[in-house]
C-alpha cells in the first residue's frame, strides 16, 4: 500500500521534481560565472559584495570614510578591502593629495592583527602591511590599487586569508573594523565575517547510526518485504 | 588509486549482494558512496549547493529587510545598527555533506523501491535545503535583532539544534517509519490499516 502511494504521489509530483531538476540545472552553472575581484583600481567587481556604508560628513573631508566593503574570497585564499572616502573636487585640495593611511584592526582566532593602509592618490600606490600583536610585521605587498579617476576617491586591496586566519578549511571567524586618522567604520563594534557552520559531522554521524539502527532492526525481525 | 578504491568497493558491494549480506552491503555501499561524493562533488557541487542557498536565502530579502545577499559568492550579510555581520555560506555551511550522506544511505537503504528512492532522495534534498534556509534565516534574525554578540549562541547552539532536529524528523520519515509500518506481526501489518 505504502509502495504504491508512493509510486502514486511520485508520478503526481513528477511535475515537482522536474522543476527541482530545472532549479539546480539552471543555477548550477551561475555560480560559474561569479565575478572575482581583480585588484586594477577599478571597481565594478565589487557591485555585490558585502558592504557597510558610514555616517557622510562627520569628520574632515579627506579622511571621511564613506564605503566600506569585504570579501573573503575561498577560491583564491584572499580577504579582499574596499575603502572609499569623500571624493576630490578639485586638485587644489591640499589634504587630498597627500598619502592617505588607513589602518585595519583584526581580532582573530590568532590574536590581533594590524593592517596599515598608505594610498598615494598621485601614484594610485596602495602599500599595505600587516603586523602581529606584538607589532612585528609579517607580510607586506603593493600595488596600483588605486582610483585612476579624478576624484581619487577609493582603493582596493588585499590580505591573504592564511595570514588572517590560518586555515580555511575548518570554518572561520574574525572581526574588524577601519580607522583613517580620525574616522572609524563602523562608528561603534567592529565588522564580522564568518562561515556558519552546520556542523556536519555530527549530524552525519548521527543520521548514519539512525539508518544502521533501522537496518539492523530490519535483519532482526527478518521480515521479506 | 581512485580507480582502484573505486572497483575494489564495487567488488565488495557485488560480493555482499550475492551472499545476501544486507548490512554489510548498505554499510559498504552507503559508506563509499558518501566518500565518492565528497571526494569528486566537493569540487564540482558545492558551489552550486552555496548558490542555491543563498539564492533562497535572498528571496526573503523583501520579506526580512535588514540582510543583504549576494548568491553569487554565497555570503549573506546581516545589519545590526552602525555593525555588519557576514555569513560565507561554504563547504560545511552549504548542506552538501548533509545531503550526500542521506543520499547514499538511502540508495543502499534494503527497503525501498528505485522509484521510492528516487522520490525521497528529491524530497531529502527540498528538506535539506529548506533546513539549512530556516537555519540561516534563524542565525540572521537573532543577530539583527540582539547583535553580533549572539552570533555564537545562535549559530553554534540555537540554529545547530534547530537543523539537528528536522534533521532528524528527516530520518525518522525516510528511515524509521517506514519501518515501522512495513513491520509484520503475524498477518498483521501497519502498512495495511
Amino acid at each position: 500500500m505504502y509502495i504504491q502511494f508512493i509510486k502514486i504521489y511520485f508520478c503526481r509530483n513528477l511535475r515537482f521534481l522536474l522543476l527541482f531538476a530545472m532549479i539546480v540545472l539552471i543555477f548550477a552553472p551561475s555560480c560559474v560565472f561569479a565575478q572575482d575581484i581583480s585588484l586594477d583600481g577599478t571597481f565594478e567587481d565589487w557591485g555585490d559584495k558585502p558592504s557597510l556604508d558610514d555616517t557622510k560628513n562627520d569628520e574632515m573631508k579627506h579622511n571621511d570614510i564613506y564605503i566600506v566593503k569585504w570579501f573573503a574570497d575561498a577560491s583564491s585564499k584572499q580577504c579582499f578591502f574596499y575603502i572609499e572616502r569623500d571624493p576630490m573636487r578639485s586638485k587644489n585640495e591640499y589634504n587630498y593629495n597627500h598619502v592617505w593611511t588607513v589602518r585595519l584592526f583584526f581580532n582573530t582566532y590568532q590574536g590581533q592583527k594590524t593592517a596599515v593602509v598608505d594610498y598615494n592618490p598621485d601614484s594610485t600606490m596602495v602599500e599595505v602591511e600587516l603586523y602581529d600583536e606584538n607589532d612585528r610585521g609579517i607580510w607586506k605587498s603593493k600595488g596600483k590599487w588605486g582610483d585612476p579617476k579624478d576624484t581619487q576617491a577609493a582603493f582596493e586591496f588585499s590580505i591573504p586569508m592564511s595570514e588572517l586566519i590560518g586555515s580555511m578549511i575548518s570554518g572561520y571567524e574574525f572581526d574588524f573594523y577601519v580607522m583613517s586618522e580620525s574616522d572609524r567604520v563602523p562608528d561603534q563594534g567592529v565588522i564580522t565575517v564568518s562561515t556558519v557552520s552546520t556542523y556536519p559531522v555530527i549530524t552525519a554521524i548521527t543520521a548514519f547510526v539512525i539508518a544502521v539502527v533501522g537496518i539492523v532492526l530490519f535483519k532482526r525481525k527478518e521480515h521479506k518485504w | 588509486m581512485v580507480v582502484i578504491i573505486f572497483l575494489v568497493w564495487i567488488f565488495f558491494i557485488y560480493i555482499f549482494n550475492k551472499l545476501k549480506m544486507h548490512f554489510f552491503k548498505f554499510l559498504v555501499g552507503s559508506v563509499g558512496l558518501f566518500c565518492f561524493a565528497v571526494y569528486f562533488g566537493k569540487g564540482m557541487l558545492v558551489g552550486p549547493f552555496s548558490y542555491l542557498v543563498a539564492y533562497i536565502v535572498k528571496l526573503f530579502e523583501n520579506v526580512f529587510h535588514f540582510y543583504k545577499t549576494s548568491p553569487m559568492h554565497s555570503v549573506v550579510t546581516v545589519y545590526h545598527k552602525q555593525q555588519a555581520v557576514s555569513f560565507i555560506i561554504d563547504y560545511e555551511c552549504s548542506g552538501y555533506i548533509e545531503a550526500a550522506v542521506y543520499s547514499s544511505a538511502l540508495w543502499f537503504y534494503p527497503i525501498y523501491s528505485v522509484y521510492e528512492k528516487a522520490f525521497n532522495t528529491v524530497f531529502g534534498l527540498v528538506c535539506i535545503f529548506g533546513a539549512n534556509v530556516i537555519r540561516i534565516l534563524f542565525i540572521a534574525i537573532l543577530v539583527h535583532i540582539f547583535g553580533r554578540n549572539v552570533l555564537f549562541i545562535s549559530h553554534t547552539i540555537l540554529a545547530r539544534l534547530l537543523f539537528f532536529i528536522i534533521m532528524i524528523i528527516l530520518y525518522y520519515i525516510v528511515f524509521t517509519k517506514p519501518h515501522i509500518l512495513r513491520q509484520k506481526v503475524g498477518s498483521f501489518r501497519y502498512d495495511d490499516h
